[in-house]
């Protein structure tokens, strides 16, 4: 999944919701699970991590929020569930292969892995659903979504 | 990708949700506490997944990150069909959509811009055992 640093609500609430079905992998209940669910997100500007407001954000009605740099270090040492990239992709297709990259430089050596997949923030998984679906298709050559 | 969140299911389409394999948190709405909560809402084509082969060939390609920045480019399937960049692979699309004439409209032209459509399979899928069906449909081609 890709998102920006300031969405820590809705990380909360998937790690409240479906990563606790029973087949996602859990740092905090040494779940093992057969799917890891991670956050993937840039690497945080520097006047994000600092609470300042940027200069082209100053007029608009909605500007992003900024986040506390401690905020942010103590919620990926205590889920150890985000990966934060060092590009910052700014397409939907460069998030997608910025993660597809690191996903395979970082896993691509593990034997089980089988399916690397990338969704929104906004989505919710029935992983165990998902899990029984994606046993069926052919393990090679195939896009899903 | 976010063209198709938030459809509503039509009461007399309800049933339909209990197929679906995801749903869509609602924004402005409760976050669903259980599975059930999903019946408002489904979201087709919000989970991309990849076979681990076509990861590592995405990550070991030299395929610029930025090929796909056209319209109807935003699903990595169709980007990985788009004939300029099309390998060896003999790949497997599958969309899932319903409810949604715009993705269907989008569809037909990403269809169009496909240098070896005969390549790509799109299809659309409602249930489960309409999948099955797909995917007997794949082994047979193989």
């Amino acid at each position: 999944m890709s998102n920006s640093a300031v969405q820590a609500d809705r990380r909360a609430w998937i790690r409240n919701t479906y990563k606790r079905y029973s087949n996602v992998y859990s740092h905090n209940s040494n779940t093992l699970g057969t799917i890891l669910v991670l956050f993937v997100m840039p690497k945080p500007q520097r006047w994000f991590l600092h609470c300042i407001q940027p200069p082209m954000y100053a007029h608009t009605l909605h500007p992003p929020r900024a986040i506390d740099a401690a905020v942010l270090a103590e919620e990926l040492w205590e889920h150890r569930d985000v990966v934060l990239l060092d590009t910052v992709p700014s397409t939907a297709e460069e998030q997608a292969y910025a993660w597809m990259t690191h996903a395979w430089h970082t896993y691509g050596l593990c034997r089980s892995l089988r399916w690397v997949g990338k969704v929104g923030l906004d989505t919710y998984i029935r992983t165990v659903q998902l899990e029984k679906l994606m046993r069926s298709p052919p393990m090679q050559h195939m896009v899903w979504g | 990708m976010g063209l198709n969140k938030n459809i509503l299911l039509p009461p007399s389409h309800q049933h339909l949700a209990q197929h679906t394999y995801w749903g869509c948190m609602p924004s402005d709405a409760q976050l669903p506490s259980d599975d059930r909560m999903l019946h408002a809402g489904v979201a087709p084509t919000m989970v991309q997944l990849l076979t681990a082969d076509l990861v590592e060939w995405l990550a070991t390609s030299s395929v610029p990150a930025t090929s796909a920045t056209q319209r109807g480019g935003d699903c990595l399937g169709s980007w990985l069909a788009r004939g300029e960049y099309q390998r060896e692979v003999s790949y497997r699309v599958v969309h899932e959509r319903r409810f949604d004439n715009h993705m269907t409209a989008n569809e037909t032209w990403w269809a169009q811009q496909q240098a070896s459509a005969e390549r790509v399979v799109v299809h659309s899928v409602d249930t489960e055992a309409e999948f099955q069906q797909l995917y007997n449909v794949f082994a047979i081609g193989r």
